[in-house]
This record gives structure tokens, C-alpha cells and sequence, in this order.
């Protein structure tokens, strides 16, 4: 592809990307991402792997029911992509883990279904100026954007500055899906990346809404808040993200 | 009039995935209409577009506007 060649393999093979969350979108954007050349993937997954998630989770079958998500999928990407240097890291994303491992990867991709979680990488995100990738999907529908881009691009709050309430929000394991629909979307983080990677992304921040019923498409062009106010890495540090989200919807008696 | 438009689970509350509704002077009144006309609605944590552009609760409106409300998704 003339928009690729070699220098853009060469700039693939040199790319490091933190995929956090091994399930309905992790999986897609995993294999995507190592099938397409990039170098060294790291994969943050503290979940095991249960019968309910196969239907769309497909880098894992009857055998790693059970086992730790990020340590299966590591094992099947490396055994089918050797080039790729993969990383796994069994564990719970914290504020902690955040500041030790994202600054050893180019990009991130948001790829779990948890409120709070979402909020503590745009914030660790703002601090280390790293683009990430958004991704989440309800029903027929989904959701991506490109954050982070740049010092001056939009991020996560400037299109929700406050968090969902975790409670009341719909989630895939309650209110089902169909595994495409995270596939698709997990692909289009995959995309997303790979047009960041070798430079063909887009200069502002679009928020991009797919309806699968219909095929119908909405984007949105993300504006930085001007009232937005800069995270110290210390602020970040003190910040207890799962009592955040909470204390957003729920006053302390 | 303005054609608002309504995504993931606000389509279901509002039992509609697009409506036209009547000019208001700004997105919070707007916000403030929908709300007496779905209730549901409040409880939801809902941004806005304006013409394809994330706005904020004081922004303009001008017949003919097209207003997205978006809940944030977060399924994976």
C-alpha cells in the first residue's frame, strides 16, 4: 500500500502499544495489532476467563476457563505472531501500575468496561501526554474516539465531565451482547492506532458513534474545555478513582 | 425548530431515536424541556452536540439546529 511501504512497516515494527482489558474489545484489537507488525504489545488484564465470555472473547476456548486473561492471550499471540514481543501484566490497573508501565508504550488503547478505570487513564493519560484509544459499546451501538493526541487535543472529559454512575449504567454481562458488535468496535480502536502509528490520523478530536441496526454513522468533533485544569502527577497519585465515580453520584452521609 | 437526536439507552427513554422539538434559547433550557418531557432523562449522565460539535450547557441555539444527546457507552 502506497500509503504504508517500508518505512511504514519500519514504523510498525517500532511501535509499542498497551492494550488494557483482554475481552470483547481487547481481543479483536490484540490480534489485529500483532498481525499488522507492531513491535511490542503489552496486555493489563487482573480478570480470568469464564464460559460466558467465549461468544465474543475469541483468543480463548473451553481449555482457559479460569486462567488470567492477560497471560492466555500473551501465550496464544505469541505462539501465533513469534516477531512480536508480548508483555503481560495479570493485575489490576491502578494509579501506580499506570505511572510505571504507560510511559514505556507510544499508545494506549481503552479497551475494559469500567467506568472508573476509564477516567484513571485519561487522567494518567494528561499527565504523561500519551494518546489513547476509547472504546466502549451499548446494544447496536458503539463508540471510539482518538483522545489525547497532542497537549492541545480533546480528551475523555471534555466530552463527559462527569462520570456515568457505575451502578446504573448497562454493562455486557448483564444486558448481553453480540460478540461482532464489540469485534467491529475493537477493530476500529485497532484501525485508530495503526493511522496514529504511521501518521495518517486526523488533526482534531472526533468522536465517531456507529448504529449496527441501521449502519448508521455519527461523529462528533470533541472541543477542549476551556475551563479544563491541569492533573499533577501527585493529584493523580492521590486520586482514589473506583470512591471518585462514586462520590459524583452519591453524597457522603 | 430543532431536530434533536438521541443515542444508546436515551433512544429508549425518549422511546425515539430522533424528534423535532421546539427553539429554545440555549443547550440547558433545552436540557431543562427534554427533561419535563422524559423525566428519565435526568437521571442520565448526557453530553451534547450542536451541529456535529460537543458543546457545553450554555451554548446557543438557532432554528434549524441539529442536537446530539450522548450517554457515554461502556460495554467491552
Amino acid at each position: 500500500m502506497p500509503e504504508i511501504g517500508q518505512e511504514g512497516q519500519q514504523k510498525l515494527i517500532q511501535s509499542s502499544v498497551l492494550v488494557i482489558g483482554a475481552g470483547g474489545l481487547g481481543c479483536p484489537a490484540l490480534s489485529y495489532l500483532a498481525a499488522t507488525g507492531v513491535g511490542k504489545i503489552g496486555i493489563v488484564d487482573f480478570d480470568q476467563v469464564e464460559m460466558s465470555n467465549l461468544h465474543r472473547q475469541l483468543l480463548y476456548d473451553e481449555s482457559d476457563i479460569g486462567k488470567n486473561k492477560a497471560l492466555q492471550s500473551d501465550t496464544k499471540l505469541a505462539a501465533q505472531f513469534p516477531d512480536c514481543k508480548v508483555v503481560s501484566y495479570p493485575k489490576e490497573l491502578d494509579n501506580k501500575l499506570a505511572m510505571e508501565i504507560f510511559p514505556e508504550y507510544n499508545i494506549l488503547l481503552d479497551c475494559t468496561d469500567q467506568i472508573h478505570t476509564r477516567y484513571l487513564i485519561n487522567d494518567a493519560c494528561r499527565v504523561l501526554n500519551k494518546p489513547w484509544i476509547f472504546g466502549a459499546i451499548q446494544g447496536f451501538e458503539s463508540q471510539f474516539a482518538l483522545l489525547n493526541a497532542s497537549k492541545e487535543a480533546a480528551d475523555f472529559r471534555d466530552i463527559f465531565p462527569i462520570p456515568a454512575n457505575p451502578l446504573t449504567a448497562p454493562n455486557c454481562e448483564n444486558d448481553g451482547t453480540i460478540g461482532v458488535i464489540p469485534g467491529i468496535t475493537g477493530m476500529f480502536q485497532a484501525m485508530e492506532c495503526v493511522k496514529w502509528i504511521l501518521g495518517l490520523g486526523e488533526s482534531s478530536t472526533v468522536l465517531h458513534f456507529f448504529n449496527y441496526m441501521d449502519y448508521q454513522k455519527y461523529e462528533m468533533e470533541i472541543i477542549p474545555s476551556k475551563e479544563r485544569v491541569n492533573i499533577t502527577e501527585l493529584e493523580f497519585m492521590q486520586t482514589d478513582y473506583r470512591e471518585y465515580v462514586m462520590a459524583c453520584h452519591y453524597k457522603k452521609m | 425548530m430543532l431536530r434533536v437526536l438521541f443515542f444508546g439507552e436515551l433512544a429508549e427513554v425518549a422511546g425515539m431515536r430522533e424528534c423535532e422539538f421546539p427553539l429554545t434559547n440555549h443547550t440547558g433550557s433545552l436540557m431543562a424541556d427534554l427533561q419535563e418531557k422524559w423525566p428519565g432523562l435526568k437521571q442520565k449522565t448526557i453530553s451534547m452536540a450542536v451541529n456535529h460539535k460537543i458543546v457545553n450547557a450554555e451554548f446557543r441555539l438557532k432554528e434549524g439546529d441539529e442536537i446530539a444527546l450522548l450517554p457515554p457507552f461502556s460495554g467491552g
